[in-house]
């Protein structure tokens, strides 16, 4: 590591001098950074994809990825925003791979329900939230991916089209195309 | 003015539901009086809300992986400093031709 940080420790650094001295080379920095984003990357895989062994592949590629990619980084966006979109480019990539090598048994995450406070409510919102996750098991890859990332992230139509390589509006139509079909799931389980 | 049916308002009550926008004054009416419409979108807008809390858990990443990262890492160093190679090769071999080109045309002149 290079003299300019010998003297702080990796942890104590903020992210902003993290990344700027993996940027200049310090692998140090670079392993802060990967241990202080490989859950949330791993998670948005997991959650994209349904399949941990996958996630984990993808989350390594798309650490590499940012690795390599570091000297493009401007930090217009936060850090982890831009590793996100690397991560769905990434999760793309290998979802195409393994429909071409024909790895068709994407297993379904099972997830457990978390607790609900609120006795009223458990009911109603256990029953919802277990028959929305099986609806969005059952979406494309592609609908699932757009309904995730702005439902579930939050992210603006203008990141999810980046992110996808498509335009805005045609992100806007697959979105609503999306929640057409997650809402047909929906009833048809009622 | 023919009133707007159901059919045709859907797809942007839908929108407008799911993404908290508001409707265009024709189509707010229509909403304002129709029942079914009214329940869609609130049905829209509780799935959207749903989905926001839908994976509240992180997942644990396996263990190993800052190794496997950091390993990937030293081979795309190791990579990039090959392509560093080539093109540097590649371009003292371009300035060694120019040279020589030059060094004939001077030749031929003089």
């Amino acid at each position: 590591m290079s003299n300019r940080h010998s003297a702080q420790r990796v942890e104590d650094l903020d992210e902003r001098e993290l990344v700027a001295a993996a940027r200049d080379g310090e692998r140090q920095a670079f392993a802060e950074l990967v241990r202080r984003h490989q859950q949330d990357v791993y998670t948005l895989a997991v959650r994209l994809l349904g399949n941990r062994e996958l996630a984990a592949d993808v989350t390594q590629d798309a650490l590499i990825r940012a690795w390599r990619g570091l000297g493009s980084f401007r930090g217009e966006a936060a850090f982890s925003t831009w590793l996100y979109r690397i991560t769905v480019n990434a999760a793309w990539s290998a979802r195409r791979r393994a429909r071409r090598h024909h790895a068709a048994d994407i297993e379904q995450v099972e997830h457990e329900l978390p607790a609900v406070d609120h006795v009223e409510e458990a009911g109603e919102s256990l029953g919802l939230r277990q028959a929305l996750r099986e609806a969005m098991g059952e979406l494309s890859p592609g609908a699932r991916t757009v309904v995730i990332l702005k439902d579930v992230y939050g992210w603006n139509h203008a990141e999810i089209a980046e992110s996808l390589g498509i335009s805005v509006t045609a992100a806007k139509v697959r979105l609503h195309r999306a929640r057409v079909t997650l809402q047909r799931l929906l009833e048809d389980a009622r | 003015m023919t009133p707007i049916g159901c059919a045709a308002v859907r797809p942007a009550v839908r929108w407008a539901a799911a993404e908290g926008l508001d409707l265009p004054g024709p189509v707010e009416t229509h909403v304002g009086q129709c029942v079914r419409c009214q329940a869609e979108a609130a049905r829209v807008r509780r799935t959207v809300r749903q989905a926001a809390d839908l994976y509240p858990e992180a997942e644990t990443p396996p263990a190993g992986l800052e190794g496997a990262v950091m390993a990937g890492t030293l081979e795309a160093q190791g990579s990039q400093g090959g392509w560093i190679k080539t093109a540097t090769l590649l371009a003292a071999v371009a300035a060694f031709g120019v040279v020589l080109v030059l060094r004939r045309a001077r030749v031929s002149s003089s």
